[in-house]
């Protein structure tokens, strides 16, 4: 699964530290789900999809041989 | 590949061992009890020393006032560092409890076992430094006391599943270490057990116990879930 968060943080000028705080998780989560060594789960997808006003789908995006 | 390697160690320290055996190779640890000693004193010494260092590099980065990636980067160097203390001061712990449980088995000086005794409270004291220390950096955080019956849980609960999932794999690799190093733990006192005519068999017994109960509580964790 790939992940747009670097570029939508730095669209919206945030760092890792203020996503975090935004989305309720550790800097760490945020770096993880980042770097694609972590799938989140759909509650911090969902929170992370609020502060970017983006779909879920949009931001992480799942390739067709991962469904 | 990994098992490859794995397999090729276990043969080569079996080697090495039976060759041993075969010249009579004795080693015979009491002779060298004082010089062990004072090694491991100076390594608490330094780890100690260390520690403080990071401790207060960490407070120094806590109050830098840095922005944009700046501030994720102090965030992590904090971590970073905040892992480095832990660990030397755990470290120091064991090393103290070793040089205690050795000058009491050999009868050393008063001096050198006060001194243990002295470097186990000391590293004692830097661990509770070391709960105020994360309860400065993240306040918002409801971090549980070491001293909690219930911190393993109050520490699973408070942490989010990026954290989870690190120490997830830190304690998966740590059981699997563990495993192995008790096993390899009982290989070896076995052999200096027959080398030096002195019976470590009470040790290995508790090393086969802890296999067992560590095994097995992992089995019933996971079976009951």
């Amino acid at each position: 699964m790939k992940t747009r968060m670097r570029e939508l943080r730095a669209r919206d000028g945030l760092n890792q530290t203020q996503l975090a705080k935004l989305t309720k998780v550790s800097r760490q989560t945020i770096s993880l789900i980042e770097r694609e060594e972590l799938i989140p789960s759909l509650l911090i997808a969902a929170r992370i999809a609020r502060v970017f006003n983006e779909p879920v789908e949009s931001i992480f995006l799942i390739e067709e041989d991962e469904l | 590949m990994k098992t490859v390697i794995q397999v090729l160690l276990c043969a080569v320290i079996g080697f090495v061992v039976a060759i041993l055996m075969l010249n009579n190779f004795t080693i015979d640890i009491m002779e060298y009890a004082e010089v062990i000693v004072i090694t491991l004193i100076g390594i608490i010494i330094i780890l100690l020393g260390v520690s403080l260092k990071l401790y207060w590099e960490v407070k120094k980065l806590y109050n830098t006032d840095a922005k944009w990636d700046e501030e994720d980067e102090v965030d992590l160097l904090i971590y970073k560092k905040f892992a480095d203390y832990s660990f030397l001061v755990q470290s120091s712990i064991v090393l103290s409890v070793l040089v205690l449980c050795t000058t009491v088995i050999t009868l050393q000086s008063i001096v050198l076992t006060i001194i243990a005794i002295a470097t186990m409270i000391v590293s004692y004291l830097f661990t509770i430094f070391m709960t105020n220390l994360i309860q400065l950096v993240y306040p918002e955080r409801n971090i549980p006391n070491l001293s909690d019956s219930k911190y393993a849980e109050k520490l699973l609960k408070i942490s989010d599943e990026g954290e989870k999932h690190v120490m997830l794999i830190g304690f998966y690799k740590s059981y699997n270490l563990l495993n192995v190093g008790l096993l390899i733990g009982i290989v070896l006192s076995t052999f200096y057990s027959i080398s030096t005519d002195q019976s470590q068999l009470f040790s290995i017994i508790v090393m086969g116990l802890v296999l067992v109960i560590v095994n097995g509580k992992y089995c019933f964790s996971i079976r009951n879930k």
